[in-house]
């Protein structure tokens, strides 16, 4: 009877959490800038919205287009049922640091040769660009993730986010840094504020918005579907290093634990929505210096663990 | 009969069919590619069937009397590593065979078809016997042989200025390897009194010196950087069918040497095994860098070998380091990762070769920025290339990712186990490395995918091109279910691997409790896009449009994406690495708003070619020119030569 | 391994200093310096503490007001006057150094774990790690720019570095001796902005990689 709640509450959270976790980041901007906004739900009329429409794709495409949103749909689920990214998960696979990366670099894969397929200008553009955030990003969440795994002794994110914290003050600095530094290249593969403003209607200036220019109907909503799930992935995982910075998060039983999960994705959606209103999307040229404070901080996360093994 | 005396039979009746076949095809210039074609496959294909009918014994045998090399016997040992490369070697062969008859048959007229196929059987029982010598000297007959036939190979269409060119670099290149492997031979003679190499250890100081030239030689003949200069030029010049072997193979045979003398030998120089992770670990950067501004296919999947070796290397260098540390779970994890890695790269260029041989062959052109659209002319090409391209980019579940993920555990495991912090903050920045070349490598991939393939045809050629014959799709889909399976089966090639390694004297387990659920990944992933496809995207009413064009219309074939543009953002990043330059100019009367014309330029300057290997060569040809005044054609001052070093000779005989 | 409030100050503080040579920008430069001393000034406080000496409380407090707060005051009055608001960065990229200096950061660790310490075996190590973190950072910063200013800058955060070291190894020294260096810094600090305005005032940049056109030829 528990395993079924899990399970129940496990797929609820894929369905709804992605889609809350928007709901919340549009709400907060809107209520910032005197608005009502739509919503919290919005999302999920949206999505029903898109997929009672018909597609129109370019003439130009070939499978590709089509089948690369569908696997990287499919990817990004996968990524779902492999990472702790909730703590209250009904199973528990082994997921290796290096695999989730690259099972993220899949789900990439397929976006960038989904927008080359349309022969647009706009959609290879973006590609490129996206092909350059991700060489800068992707060390700095390999690292964040890496500098965990050096702390807790597993390349096993299931052993690292099961692990009962110690009451020192280095596991909880490890923790925070990695979590940081989590959330912050999150902003970048999620193509959020400072990088990429996921508002915007200008076609130059777009990175993923371009990408998935073409893109509409049915195909749309798993595009933005999976970005969503994506998202609530990354906050997810990065929550939980925040809260498990807390020696005292470990003492709480499962449901607590899951609640604080939940509010912690929602608190960072939150966040996001509140940086989101308070800056301005960064210069193209800008990016790299931003990216270079995130990699610092992964940087520190894993000289830190390191440093902390050495002098155990 | 005893098994030496079998063994001389064997070798007798190979020399034999190949001197008759020799005689026969040899003088032909216009041959059907169809019957050396099969020759080869069966022949492959016995080898293969030999090779794992008598898995898990280890053969040695030695040449009797007359097939002696002046006084030396020829030696040949199969055991389990030699048994994993030499199936490797048995399933390329067999693929390019059956890829052959039909590609062959578009470049006849630029090929002598009999000199070809010659030269094609020397090379590949040329690298059967390196592979599988046990003896220096063998090894080195073979390998002279290996060398000479590929630059044959690579010569093939000579016609032209640049294959000449590329023919001579190559020709250089393998003229160093030799010597510096001679020298390190000897020198190993000279201090162990033996030529096998089972009596080798490197494990003294005297020993150190010829490892290192062992060691060059073989990364020269492995295209690791600063000596992979002739890999660029000579795998775009030769027919895909052999850059598909040289690339797949031939420089794994390298990687082979470096395992069966330098690994198995135990070498415990940290100077010799730090200046081979160096190297390795500046080549992997440097070919994924050159890859991302080719414009060239094959010449951009030339630079990726270069990192995929720089990989392989890296690991062989790792477990060396490991071994002589006493960390005897990193060693054997990075050695499986070498050998793992060989396998799926050799599987894996060879497919995209053949890919890109058959893209060359119906678009007549190998150049991205006249490819474009293929995707719906060469369907089946498009999705071969696709999964060895993903694969190549480690992408989980294929072949690729299980190999590198053998690397970064590997690494991680360096950072948790090795004692000092320094050893640790250095597998840190290796493991940050990757992750940055692994994003690179998917910014190359992308692109020679995106621009090559999808899109509209940037030329009228790349317009007319027909899916290729069906040898050609065979012989790729054949490397695709072998790419696949190896992925997903990684757990059980991994245990294989190491089981082989021990049966040939390296105590190597696989000691990963729980492996990566690559496998359930795999399954997961077709089961979830297929539901979702049939329950969602199947029933979904599809119009076809324009593309988007912002309402102006006239979207044309220039106003894509070209290869060079969507590599420039990165390539900007690494301005100070390529050197380089884009320059556009804009003429016309009102040139800001209204430009008439427009010209971009982009420029790479290699500076490793023109600052070091063009000054060195100039060097060479001067000290040449001044040697070759000797030369002054009169007899008679040849005639006062010999006299004078007749002379010299006894005079020198009778102080000593 | 216990870690005290004042080796986490001064931790934080060398890490600040390592973010200032990430970016090109003055104004940001800036802004991380003064919060790299302040932290500087809480480490002090924390150490007047541990040993209960008011002088260093005082020391704090003049650290806090002077140099995490007037110096910055200034020289961004500086930086409007001049308006110059970017460097240019010179040998290596701002990013790479950047983790060149975290890297640093963390050899300096290895580097100090064999200095003696008078405080007993493995106490004042992570302090003195910290300075000369802050010492190698300041030389990176005078090393990767190009303007004076950002030489004065890298030079601030070397001061604060020698600083630390002596906080942390000797327990300070005395007030005297303190607000004797503070005045100097502060003097020269005056000086060198006046230099800048004169500099730039006779030449129309302050680019100090120009300077190799004064060579002979």
């Amino acid at each position: 009877m528990t395993a079924l709640l899990h399970w129940l509450t496990f797929l609820l959270s894929i369905i709804l959490l992605p889609v809350l976790t928007l709901g919340t980041i549009r709400k907060t901007k809107a209520r910032l800038q005197n608005r009502i906004g739509p919503p919290i739900c919005q999302p999920i009329y949206d999505l029903v919205k898109l997929s009672r429409k018909g597609e129109t794709i370019s003439s130009t495409m070939c499978g590709v287009f089509r089948l690369s949103s569908l696997l990287a749909f499919a990817d990004i689920l996968v990524l779902a049922w492999l990472t702790p990214w909730l703590c209250f998960k009904p199973w528990a696979p082994h997921s290796n640091i290096f695999m989730v990366v690259y099972l993220f670099a899949f789900a990439r894969m397929f976006t960038l040769l989904g927008s080359l397929d349309s022969g647009s200008a706009f959609g290879a553009f973006s590609a490129s660009r996206e092909a350059t955030l991700s060489l800068l990003v992707e060390p700095a969440v390999l690292l964040a993730l890496v500098s965990l795994g050096i702390f807790f002794g597993s390349s096993d994110l299931r052993v690292i986010f099961s692990h009962q914290t110690n009451q020192t003050f280095t596991d909880s600095a490890i923790w925070i840094a990695a979590g940081l530094a989590i959330f912050f290249s999150s902003l970048v593969e999620l193509s959020r504020m400072p990088v990429d403003d996921p508002t915007t209607h200008l076609e130059l200036t777009m990175i993923h918005e371009a990408m998935i220019l073409e893109a509409s109907g049915r195909n749309l909503a798993l595009i933005e579907f999976a970005h969503a799930l994506k998202m609530s992935i990354f906050f997810g995982l990065a929550s939980q290093c925040f809260l498990r910075a807390f020696p005292q998060f470990n003492t709480f039983n499962v449901y607590s634990q899951g609640g604080l999960n939940i509010v912690g994705i929602l608190g960072l959606a939150l966040f996001v929505g509140l940086l989101e209103s308070l800056i301005v999307k960064l210069q193209w040229r800008k990016v790299p210096e931003f990216i270079a404070y995130i990699l610092s901080l992964s940087l520190i996360a894993s000289l830190a663990a390191i440093g902390a093994g050495v002098i155990k | 009969m005893q098994i030496q005396d079998m063994a001389t039979f064997e070798m007798l009746a190979v020399l034999l069919g190949f001197l008759s076949l020799a005689l026969f095809f040899g003088h032909r210039k216009h041959l059907k590619p169809a019957i050396p074609a099969a020759l080869t496959f069966l022949a492959s294909l016995a080898a293969m069937a030999w090779l794992i009918l008598t898995w898990g014994h280890n053969f040695h045998w030695q040449t009797q009397a007359p097939f002696l090399l002046g006084v030396f016997p020829l030696t040949f040992e199969v055991d389990g590593l030699t048994r994993l490369f030499l199936l490797l070697l048995s399933t390329l062969t067999c693929a390019v065979s059956v890829f052959s008859p039909s590609y062959i048959s578009h470049i006849a007229a630029k090929t002598h078809a009999g000199q070809y196929w010659i030269c094609f059987w020397l090379f590949i029982v040329s690298m059967y016997a390196v592979v599988s010598s046990a003896d220096a000297i063998t090894f080195l007959v073979a390998w002279e042989l290996m060398s000479l036939a590929s630059i044959a190979l690579v010569a093939t269409d000579h016609s032209h200025q640049s294959v000449q060119k590329s023919a001579f670099i190559y020709l250089g290149a393998t003229r160093v390897a030799s010597a510096f492997l001679a020298g390190g031979f000897l020198w190993m003679h000279s201090i162990t009194g033996s030529w096998t190499f089972h009596d080798w250890t490197f494990c003294i100081e005297s020993t150190y010196i010829p490892a290192f030239l062992i060691l060059i030689g073989f990364c020269i003949k492995s295209g690791i950087w600063p000596f992979h200069i002739w890999l660029p030029y000579a795998h775009p010049s030769a027919p895909a069918s052999v850059s598909a072997i040289m690339s797949g193979f031939m420089i794994k045979v390298s990687v082979y040497a470096l395992i069966r003398i330098l690994v198995f030998g135990a070498l415990n120089s940290l100077w010799i095994i730090a200046i081979a992770f160096a190297l390795s670990v500046i080549s992997t950067f440097w070919g994924v860098l050159f890859a991302l501004v080719q414009n060239d296919l094959k010449k951009l999947l030339a630079y990726s070998s270069i990192e995929n070796i720089g990989l392989v290397v890296m690991a062989i260098a790792l477990s060396l380091y490991a071994r002589a540390h006493s960390l005897p779970t990193i060693a054997d994890l990075a050695i499986i990762a070498a050998v793992f890695h060989s396998w799926n790269h050799g599987l894996l260029k060879c497919l995209l070769f053949l890919s890109a041989g058959a893209v060359d062959a119906q678009a007549h052109t190998r150049d991205l920025r006249s490819l474009g659209g293929l995707a719906k002319r060469m369907p089946w090409t498009m999705a071969f290339f696709f999964t060895g391209s993903f694969a190549i980019c480690s992408i989980p579940p294929l072949n690729g990712f299980s190999s590198k993920w053998l690397l970064y555990e590997s690494f991680f495991q360096n950072i948790l186990l090795s004692p000092t912090a320094i050893e640790k903050g250095l597998s840190l920045a290796v493991i940050c490395l990757l992750s940055a070349v692994g994003a690179l490598a998917i910014a190359v991939f992308v692109k020679a995918m995106g621009v090559g393939f999808l899109g509209v045809a940037r030329s009228k050629s790349a317009q007319r091109a027909q899916e290729a014959g069906v040898g050609i799709l065979v012989a790729q889909a054949a490397l695709v279910i072998l790419c696949v399976a190896s992925g997903a089966n990684s757990e059980f090639v991994c245990r294989l691997i190491a089981q082989s390694l021990t049966s040939s004297g390296l105590k190597v387990s696989y000691t990963i409790s729980n492996g990566l659920p690559t496998g359930t990944v795999a399954i997961l992933l077709s089961m979830l896009a297929a539901s979702i496809y049939m329950i969602f995207l199947k029933t979904s009413k599809v119009t076809k449009y324009r593309t988007w064009d912002c309402g102006f219309g006239s979207l044309t074939e220039k106003t894509q994406v070209s290869a060079d543009s969507f590599a420039q953002p990165l390539a900007r990043i690494f301005r100070p690495f390529l050197r380089y330059q884009n320059s556009a100019k804009f003429e016309g009367a009102d040139r800001r708003h209204f430009p008439e014309e427009v010209t971009v330029e982009t420029q790479i300057i290699s500076i490793l070619e023109n600052r070091v290997y063009l000054p060195a060569l100039a060097l060479f040809g001067g000290l040449a020119k001044l040697l070759s005044r000797l030369q002054a054609g009169s007899i008679h001052l040849y005639l006062l030569y010999v006299c004078a070093t007749l002379c010299l000779l006894l005079i020198l005989g009778m102080t000593l | 391994m216990t870690v005290t409030a004042t080796e986490i100050c001064v931790l934080t503080a060398a890490l600040l200093a390592c973010l200032i040579v990430g970016s090109l920008h003055l104004k940001v430069n800036l802004w991380l310096y003064a919060m790299s001393t302040l932290f500087i000034a809480l480490a002090t406080a924390a150490a007047a503490l541990e040993h209960s000496e008011t002088g260093l409380f005082v020391i704090a407090i003049l650290i806090a007001l002077l140099k995490s707060i007037a110096i910055p005051k200034f020289f961004s009055w500086a930086i409007d006057k001049l308006h110059v608001y970017r460097d240019l960065g010179a040998i290596i990229a701002p990013p790479l150094a950047m983790h060149a200096a975290i890297l640093l950061f963390s050899l300096s660790f290895i580097l100090t774990k064999e200095i003696p310490s008078p405080a007993g075996p493995g106490n004042g190590w992570f302090g003195a790690a910290g300075g000369i973190s802050l010492v190698f950072t300041g030389l990176l910063l005078m090393l990767t720019r190009r303007l004076a200013i950002s030489q004065i800058f890298g030079f601030l955060v070397i001061e604060n570095g020698i600083y630390v070291f002596a906080l942390t190894q000797t327990k300070g020294m005395p007030l005297m001796v303190e607000m004797g260096i503070l005045l100097d810094v502060l003097v020269g600090v005056m000086v060198s902005g006046l230099l800048l305005f004169k500099i730039q005032k006779s030449f129309e940049h302050i680019d100090v990689g120009q300077l190799t056109q004064l060579k002979e030829p």
